[in-house]
C-alpha cells in the first residue's frame, strides 16, 4: 500500500513539473523578432541610402549630390585631384556631412549601422568610406552589427568608366 | 456474499459509466466552444492579414502580387461596396473589414487557391490614389477581339510569362464564344470591348456564374449583364471617367473586374472625394481670392516682373481649370456619379495636363506635378 | 468494511487527482491565451502602424513627381505646406480614417544644400497631420529617411520621417 501511495505522490510531483515547465516555456516561446521591427529596419536601410546618394550639399558655389560627392571621392582616392574642395577633399566632406545626419537621425533612434563605399574593379577592391555610430569618447565602434539581427540597403551600384562603386548601408538592432 | 459481489460489480460498472459520460461531455462541450471561438479568431486573423497585404499591394503601383489562400482555399471572400463604404470578409462570419478610403475592384465572392492582386495608379490628370483589383486564379475573362488600341493595351498590361502566375484571361474571336467551358473556374466573365447588341451573345453556355460587360460609346460606358434562364439580364451601367493617350487606362480596366456597375460608382465616389482634397493641395481657391497650395506658392515665386509669361500661364492656364474641376468633383461626389459634372471631369482634366506641359516646353517655369 | 472504505477512499483519490490535473489544464490553457491574445494585440498593432507609415510615404499629397512620374522616397516641399491646412481641415470627415490616431511629421535637416543648426530643427519641422489619443496604452514610432525636394528650384534637401501611431 505504501509503495503505491509513494508512486502515486511522484507520479503526481511529476505532472505538476511538467505543467509549470510549459506555463514558462510557452511565455518565452511566443517571442519573435516581429515583422514590424524587420519591415522597418530594410526600409530605412533603403531609404537612408537613396536619400543620401540624392541629397545635394552646398560645397562652395556648388550644389553636389551624395553621388558626385563619392564619384569625386574616387579620383582623390586614385591619387588625382578632386574637382570639389569644400573645407577638405570630397570624401572627407561626404564623410563629415553623412555622419552628422546620421547624428542627427540613426544614432538619435539607437540604431547601430555600418556605412560602406568601396571602389571595385576588374583587379582591386578599395575601401573609400566607412561610417559607424561613434561611442563616448567619439571614437568609431568597429563592426557594430557584429552578432546582431541586421537588414541591408542592398548595394547601391554607381558605374564609372574605369569601375564601380559599390555603397551598402546596413542596419541592425 | 455472492449478491454483495454482484451489486458491488453492477454498482461499479454503473458508476463507470455515468462518471465517464460526464466527462466526455465535460471535453466535448470544451472543445465545441473551442473550435467556434477559434473559427472567429481565424476569420479576424484573416481579415487582418488581408488588410496588411491590400495595403502593401496598393501601394506598389503596376504591380501584381500573387497571393495563395492555403486552408482558405474553400472558404468565399465577400467584397462589396455601398454608400461610399466598401467591405470584405469572410462569408459567414461577423468580421468583416469597412473601408472608406481605398477603392477595391473585384467580383462580388472569390473562392480560390490563389487571389491576385493588381494595382494600377489613376491620373486625373495628376496622380490621384492607386485602384487595387482583387480577382482570382479561377475567375476566367474571355475578351472578345476588335483590334482596337485598347484591346492591345490590354494584352500587355495582362500579358505575363509565367501563365501560372497571371490573370486567368483569354482572347477569342465571337465565333469562339459558343466552345468556351466552365473548366476548373468559378466564374466566367465575357468582356466585349465595342459596343455589341446583347441578344447576339449565346446563352446556351453551360458555365456558372457567368456575366459579361459591354463597352459602349466609344469606351466611355460600361454596362454589365448576367445570365439569365434563356436571356442576358441587364445589371446595371456606368460611366468611365479617364483621360486618353494612357499607358494602361485604370478606370477602364477596374470596370472590367468590378463586379458590376454600382460597385464601380461607389469606389469611384472614393477616388472623386479623394481628388477633392488633393486639388485644394495644388491650389486652393481661398475666400479672398488669393490661390493657395502649391500653386501658389508657384505664382509667388515666379514674380509678375521678372517672369510675365509663367505668371500668365500659372493664372490663365492653370488655375481656372483647376478650380473648375474642383467645382466638378465635387459636384460629382454630391449627386453620387450622377450627375454631368462627373461626364466633364475628365475634360477638364486634359486641359490642365496640356497646360502644365506648356509650363514646361513653352515658358519654361516650374511644373504643377 | 474497512476494505471497501480503503477502495472508495482510492477511487477519490483518482478523481481527485484527474480534476487537479484537469484543473491543471485550464491554468496553462488560459495563460497560453492570455500570453497569445497579447501578442496578437501587439502584432495587430505593429501592422497598424506598418500600414500607415506605407501609406503616408505613398501618399499624392506629399509625394514629389517628375513630369508626371513618382520619385520615391521623396516629398515636395511647396505640397507638404498645402497639405498639411488641408489634411487638418478634414481630419474628421476623411483622414482619421486613413491614419486613425497617430501623429505624422516630417522634419528637415537640411536647407539649400546646409545642415540646420540643432536649434532651428524645431522650427523646420512639418506637423502633417495630429491625432494622438490623449490616454493610450501604447505608442509605437516609425522613421523613415527621405529627401525633400524644392520644385521650384529643383534642390533635394534630407530629413525624415516620424509617424506614431497610439493604441
Amino acid at each position: 500500500m505504501k509503495k503505491a501511495q509513494t508512486e502515486m505522490i511522484g507520479l503526481v510531483i511529476i505532472v505538476i513539473l511538467i505543467t509549470l515547465g510549459m506555463l514558462f516555456a510557452a511565455q518565452f516561446a511566443l517571442n519573435d523578432d516581429p515583422e514590424k521591427k524587420i519591415f522597418t529596419r530594410k526600409g530605412l536601410a533603403y531609404s537612408t541610402m537613396s536619400t543620401i546618394l540624392v541629397t545635394e550639399f552646398q560645397c562652395n558655389d556648388n550644389m553636389l549630390s551624395g553621388k558626385e560627392l563619392l564619384e569625386d571621392c574616387v579620383n582623390v582616392e586614385l591619387g588625382g585631384m578632386g574637382r570639389y574642395s569644400c573645407g577638405g577633399d570630397s570624401c572627407e566632406y561626404f564623410e563629415s556631412q553623412v555622419s552628422a545626419l546620421f547624428s542627427e537621425t540613426l544614432d538619435k533612434w539607437g540604431k547601430n549601422y555600418e556605412f560602406t563605399s568601396k571602389w571595385i574593379t576588374g583587379t582591386e577592391d578599395r575601401e573609400l568610406i566607412t561610417i559607424t555610430p561613434k561611442n563616448s569618447e567619439r571614437e568609431e565602434i568597429a563592426n557594430p552589427c557584429k552578432g546582431k539581427d541586421i537588414d541591408t540597403s542592398n548595394p547601391f551600384p554607381i558605374s564609372l568608366e574605369s569601375g564601380l562603386i559599390q555603397t551598402l548601408l546596413l542596419i541592425c538592432d | 456474499m455472492e449478491r454483495k459481489g454482484q451489486i458491488e460489480v453492477t454498482f461499479n460498472w454503473i458508476y463507470i459509466v455515468i462518471a465517464g459520460a460526464v466527462i466526455l461531455l465535460f471535453f466535448t462541450g470544451i472543445i465545441i466552444k473551442q473550435k467556434a471561438a477559434s473559427e472567429e479568431r481565424l476569420a479576424v486573423d484573416v481579415v487582418n492579414i488581408l488588410e496588411s497585404i491590400f495595403s502593401g499591394a496598393e501601394v506598389s503601383e503596376n504591380t501584381k502580387n500573387f497571393v495563395e489562400t492555403g486552408a482558405l482555399a474553400d472558404e468565399i471572400l465577400y467584397f462589396s461596396c455601398q454608400d461610399g463604404i466598401g467591405e470584405y470578409g469572410l462569408q459567414g462570419y461577423d468580421y468583416g473589414v469597412q473601408n472608406t478610403v481605398d477603392p477595391i475592384f473585384s467580383p462580388a465572392e472569390i473562392k480560390s487557391p490563389l487571389l491576385i492582386l493588381w494595382s494600377l495608379p489613376y491620373y486625373l490628370p495628376f496622380k490621384v490614389m492607386d485602384f487595387l483589383i482583387v480577382t482570382s486564379s479561377n475567375t476566367k475573362y474571355y475578351f472578345i477581339k476588335d483590334g482596337s488600341p485598347f484591346e492591345e493595351q490590354l494584352d500587355l498590361a495582362m500579358g505575363e510569362q509565367d501563365q501560372r502566375l497571371s490573370i486567368n484571361h483569354e482572347f477569342i474571336s465571337f465565333s469562339e464564344l459558343s466552345q468556351i467551358k466552365q473548366g476548373n473556374n468559378f466564374q466566367v466573365r465575357l468582356v466585349f470591348l465595342n459596343e455589341i447588341d446583347i441578344d447576339d451573345i449565346p446563352t446556351f453556355l453551360e458555365i456558372d456564374r457567368l456575366t459579361a460587360v459591354v463597352f459602349s460609346n466609344a469606351g466611355i460606358k460600361i454596362t454589365y449583364y448576367k445570365r439569365g434562364e434563356n436571356r442576358w439580364e441587364l445589371i446595371d451601367s456606368a460611366d468611365i471617367i479617364s483621360l486618353d493617350d494612357q499607358d494602361r487606362d485604370a478606370a477602364k480596366i477596374a470596370a472590367i473586374f468590378a463586379e458590376n456597375g454600382e460597385m464601380y460608382k461607389c469606389n469611384m465616389e472614393k477616388v472623386f472625394k479623394r481628388l477633392s482634397y488633393l486639388i485644394q493641395v495644388y491650389g486652393k481657391e481661398n475666400a479672398d481670392g488669393v490661390i493657395g497650395g502649391k500653386l501658389g506658392e508657384l505664382k509667388q515665386y515666379y514674380e509678375e516682373a521678372i517672369y510675365p509669361n509663367c505668371q500668365s500661364s500659372y493664372y490663365e492656364g492653370i488655375t481656372v481649370p483647376l478650380y473648375t474641376l474642383k467645382h466638378q468633383v465635387d459636384n460629382c461626389v454630391f449627386e453620387s456619379y450622377n450627375s454631368d459634372s462627373c461626364k466633364s471631369l475628365d475634360n477638364t482634366a486634359a486641359d490642365i495636363a496640356i497646360e502644365n506641359e506648356k509650363l514646361d516646353t513653352a515658358v519654361s517655369c516650374t511644373r504643377l506635378y | 468494511m474497512k476494505k471497501a472504505q480503503m477502495k472508495m477512499m482510492e477511487t477519490i483519490a483518482i478523481i481527485f487527482i484527474f480534476f487537479v490535473l484537469v484543473l491543471f489544464g485550464i491554468i496553462f490553457f488560459y495563460q497560453y491565451s492570455k500570453v497569445s491574445i497579447n501578442e496578437r494585440n501587439e502584432q495587430f498593432f505593429a501592422e497598424r502602424a506598418m500600414r500607415t507609415t506605407l501609406k503616408v510615404l505613398f501618399m499624392p499629397e506629399l509625394i514629389c513627381t517628375d513630369h508626371g512620374r513618382i520619385e520615391q522616397n521623396c516629398f515636395d516641399l511647396q505640397k507638404i505646406g498645402a497639405a498639411k491646412e488641408v489634411i487638418e481641415r478634414n481630419t474628421e470627415d476623411y483622414y482619421f480614417n486613413l491614419f486613425s490616431y497617430a501623429e505624422i511629421t516630417v522634419h528637415q535637416l537640411t536647407k539649400d544644400g546646409m545642415m540646420i543648426p540643432p536649434a532651428e530643427l524645431d522650427a523646420n519641422k512639418h506637423l502633417i497631420y495630429s491625432n494622438p489619443k490623449l490616454v493610450f496604452t501604447k505608442k509605437e514610432p516609425t522613421y523613415f529617411i527621405l529627401t525633400l525636394k524644392d520644385d521650384i528650384t529643383g534642390h533635394y534637401d534630407f530629413g525624415y520621417l516620424n509617424v506614431t501611431v497610439y493604441s
